[in-house]
């Protein structure tokens, strides 16, 4: 193995810097981080560009008061999964988008937008993903206020 | 002066995970632009998901797809297995890895014959199909079923396999292994095939790279990423086999590499089935405590990957699913522009989205007029002429 895992980790927390809190580890190959909002889009860059990581996907979820995004990243030469967590408020569901510097990350906000109503901060195309054109303003299907009878 | 034309490719499929629609700008015979639309079958299984138990989710997560039903399924269930901390026994990882094996060969069989009928090679559709029926005898014999398998539960295995289907499956191996070696050595040796292919739809490794492509659309790009070696889970570690990688990231490469691949999955099965240990096929799994856990499992597309959270209830509290064209989609933008239209059903095909869906495409409409130019039929038709006209080529010469 080229790079050994616990190498691989230090220098991601080197590469992250002091923005990045709350480290954790339940796994030896999973780490957890959250990042305030503002920090989110420098964090995916050095992510990606610094560090050489590849974006996987993201999960947005409806924590309460808060609605929280969890971008998921890999590092393949050792099975590593980053799991960079930012939050905002339901009252102010605004954060910065990562798309214009990563890349794939393009349809996964536009579709945390339909489902969630996060509003990505300076992405480039902010067209509906998921959702019809009909469907009505400001229904956010996985908001845990919205009943579904699945 | 350029005329530009609109073509609409889509919108839907409704049987599969992804329906697309693709609008291409042509000016000429040449894409100049494209755009993708689609979700026009969302069916929710992120929101089904979460309001079932832990052990009726995989039935759920198994219908994303219906040629990936055993890698969906998995990648759940490992994030479950995740949060919980629980020791799959022995068996059962074998069992895991022989289902999802098989899944591989019938998938990538099915993509070969559907991408020889796009350039116009229906022997290829033939025999491609011939022996993916073998393939599908077997998992029905180790899972009860040709698709939807129902096989991985958190915990284990649900059906375990008696010494009879061992050897079943050894022989439905042997039925298929023969074609194959055919299929790469015409695949590899045909002039038209790499006249026709060699070229086409080219994805670079920095495109591939730079859009997070995954699978083999990946490999053939030269980026050696693949979740058995990278991230081992079932018994990926313990048999011997070869990441499939190419460099050139043309169709032709992606067919290599998916070829290539099934003879990798039969030296796997081969392994697994001769070395199959005794003992139990699922653990117990009593109650999963709150946490967060990642599976990914290399589907025959590229990775698949659900992120499973729990609060200790009886299921998730958040399931999300990134199947591997989520990713792979999007570099058709990077391989399309710039080719001409004869080349873009290939292309599109070559990623192995789920096909049905571009099976939809519509009409060829000129944007002024609004007057039909093409059908899906004859796109396919164009296709399949460009390897005539290569064919006749080469027959000349």
């Amino acid at each position: 193995m080229a790079e050994a895992l616990d190498g691989v980790i230090q220098r991601l927390q080197e590469v992250a810097g002091s923005a990045a809190l709350k480290w954790e580890r339940p796994r030896p190959n999973r780490v957890y981080f959250a990042v305030p909002k503002q920090n989110a889009r420098e964090m995916g860059r050095r992510l990606v560009e610094d560090f050489g990581a590849r974006f996987a996907t993201a999960t947005g979820t409806d924590i309460g008061e808060e609605l929280e995004v969890i971008y998921h990243f890999e590092y393949d030469a050792v099975g590593l999964v980053i799991n960079m967590r930012v939050r905002t408020p339901k009252g102010d569901p605004v954060m910065p988008s990562l798309t214009p510097v990563v890349p794939p990350a393009d349809w996964i906000e536009r579709e945390m937008n339909d489902l969630l109503g996060i509003v990505f901060e300076g992405h480039p195309d902010p067209r509906r993903l998921i959702l019809a054109d009909d469907w009505p303003q400001g229904v956010y299907p996985l908001r845990k206020e919205q009943r579904n009878d699945a | 002066m350029t005329h530009r034309t609109l073509i609409p490719i889509g919108p839907y499929h409704p049987l599969q995970e992804e329906s697309e629609f693709f609008q291409l700008y042509v000016e000429g015979e040449t894409v100049v632009d494209m755009d993708v639309r689609l979700s026009y079958n969302h069916r929710g299984i992120e929101g089904i998901a979460m309001r079932r138990t832990w052990d009726q989710v995989p039935y759920a997560v198994e219908r994303v797809c219906g040629i990936c039903s055993g890698s969906h399924p998995l990648a759940y269930v490992q994030a479950v297995e995740e949060i919980a901390g629980v020791k799959v026994p022995e068996r059962a990882l074998y069992l895991r890895t022989i289902v999802n094996e098989l899944e591989r060969i019938h998938s990538h069989l099915l993509w070969f014959g559907l991408a020889g009928h796009f350039i116009g090679y229906n022997t290829v559709f033939m025999w491609a199909w011939r022996y993916r029926e073998p393939c599908l005898d077997a998992l029905e014999v180790v899972s009860g079923s040709r698709i939807n398998y129902a096989n991985h539960t958190v915990g284990g295995s649900r059906l375990d396999i008696t010494p009879e289907k061992i050897k079943y499956v050894h022989e439905r191996l042997d039925e298929i292994e023969r074609p194959l070696d055919m299929f790469i050595s015409t695949a590899l040796g045909d002039p038209v095939l790499s006249l026709r292919l060699k070229g086409v739809g080219v994805l670079t490794e920095k495109d591939a790279r730079r859009l997070g492509a995954v699978g083999p659309t990946a490999r053939a790009s030269g980026v050696p990423i693949d979740v058995r070696r990278d991230d081992p889970y079932a018994v990926y570690d313990r048999v011997d086999w070869n990441v499939v990688t190419r460099s050139n990231g043309d169709v032709f490469d992606k067919v290599v590499v998916r070829l290539l691949e099934t003879k990798e999955s039969i030296k796997m099965l081969r392994q697994a089935l001769s070395e199959l240990p005794e003992g139990p096929i699922r653990a117990d799994v009593k109650e999963v405590p709150p946490g967060e856990g990642c599976g990914h499992v290399e589907a025959p597309r590229g990775e698949t990957f659900h992120f499973v959270k729990s609060n200790g209830g009886p299921g998730p509290e958040r399931h999300k699913i990134r199947a591997p064209s989520y990713v792979n989609v999007p570099t058709f933008k990077a391989t399309c522009i710039g080719q001409p239209l004869a080349d873009v059903t290939i292309t599109l095909a070559a990623i192995d989205p789920c096909y049905s869906c571009t099976e939809r495409m519509l009409v060829v409409k000129d944007a002024g007029s609004g007057k039909r130019l093409m059908g899906f039929n004859d796109l396919v038709r164009l296709s399949q002429q460009k390897t005539e006209q290569v064919r006749q080529c080469v027959a000349r010469s």
